[in-house]
């Protein structure tokens, strides 16, 4: 479920998770699809950005997880890094998914 | 190889150099007095529109998560207490003498934004505070930087080019690591000991004394920002977690995925802020 700075999200996106404000109040439910008019009011509610339901992006995933697995080059046999590296993995799997 | 001394003793003359800004230099004029209270810090900042100018932003914007607008410096300076305020007054200060260490800013912000959410999962009282103190976590590379600009850029290189640590490099440079001059700074300007000991022992969490609970938030935070690639600290490699340190926090999976989601949506709230610095 990608995160979307407001500023860049379209017409036609639709909310993975409640747009809610400052105060915890929800303006928006999941499954509503935005549209331009609601984009301009979440941004004057001061909302900076929202979940939006994506299709996964093979492609930026692999690349992330190369950067990782590099990332961990060096310490991957060290205490607790290589389960580390797998959690971490599992939450960029999750975060590109559907 | 310079003596240790000597380099101690050039770090700790620091505010001398010609290329710290005067706001700076008054800035730690005034930490200097031991009877220094908000009010003081209050007065001090309004004085100059471009600190309270940042000071503002950055409490307004979602690094902190204070609810409604934050609109003058004596409710800002409240709300943060005086150790963050010194804290995020000092940080805003000098980070604007570390152009030229790129993405070191985005990983700073990173590791505050961690701490910041590990420090409530732990139920640690003042959360702001260890956001203040991962923010400072490698304020030593600037202080580094500003002081031997030609060889920490050497050092930055030679740490690419051999797949090393920065602190490792460092040590070989200039026989001391950013951590240790950090310390000696730090302690010079009169910052509390509660944003001093977890920046000087971040990579050695088992040697702070006093603030070992967060101490091990620092650490663990700048060891997870690392992993999901906030900026850089000057390395292109995880460090290694401390076994105490991992024993002590506890986190579950869960725990660390709801960090990691709670950490990535305010890094991107705060994207015009990481561009802006």
């Amino acid at each position: 479920m990608p995160i979307v700075s407001l500023e860049k999200a379209e017409a036609g996106m639709t909310l993975s998770k409640p747009a809610v404000n400052e105060f915890g109040v929800v303006l928006l439910d999941a499954g509503a699809k935005l549209t331009g008019h609601l984009i301009t009011r979440l941004l004057r509610a001061n909302i900076s950005s929202v979940y939006v339901v994506g299709t996964p992006d093979r492609a930026k995933i692999q690349e992330l997880l190369t950067q990782l697995q590099e990332r961990f080059e060096k310490t991957r046999n060290e205490p607790y890094m290589a389960l580390l590296e797998k959690i971490v993995a599992e939450y960029i799997e999750e975060c590109h998914a559907t | 190889m310079p003596p240790e001394g000597t380099i101690r003793r050039e770090m700790e003359h620091l505010q001398g150099l010609p290329t710290i800004p005067v706001m700076l230099k008054k800035l730690l004029e005034a930490f200097n007095d031991p009877r220094l209270s908000l009010n003081d810090i209050a007065g001090f900042v309004s004085n100059d529109p471009a600190l309270a100018g940042s000071l503002l932003k950055a409490v307004n914007s979602p690094l902190f998560g204070f609810v409604g607008r934050v609109t003058s410096i004596t409710q800002a300076l409240l709300l943060l207490g005086l150790n963050a305020a010194k804290g995020l007054l000092l940080g805003v200060a000098v980070f604007g003498l570390a152009k030229g260490l790129e993405g070191l800013w985005a990983h700073s912000v990173g590791t505050g934004i961690v701490a910041r959410i590990t420090a409530r999962q732990q139920a640690l009282g003042e959360p702001e505070e260890l956001f203040v103190a991962g923010l400072l976590h490698d304020i030593g590379k600037i202080f580094l930087y500003v002081k031997f600009p030609d060889d920490y850029r050497r050092a930055l290189a030679l740490a690419r080019a051999e797949k090393a640590f920065i602190g490792h490099v460092e040590k070989q440079t200039f026989n001391s690591t950013h951590t240790e001059v950090a310390g000696w700074v730090l302690t010079r300007w009169h910052l509390p000991l509660r944003l001093i000991e977890p920046i000087r022992y971040h990579h050695q969490p088992s040697l702070s004394q006093k603030m070992a609970a967060e101490t091990a938030i620092v650490h663990f935070s700048d060891v997870l920002a690392r992993a999901r690639g906030f900026g850089s600290g000057g390395d292109a490699f995880v460090p290694p977690v401390d076994e105490r340190v991992w024993a002590r926090l506890n986190l579950s999976k869960g725990d660390i995925k709801a960090i990691l989601c709670e950490s990535d949506k305010l890094m991107q709230d705060t994207e015009s802020l990481l561009n802006n610095a």
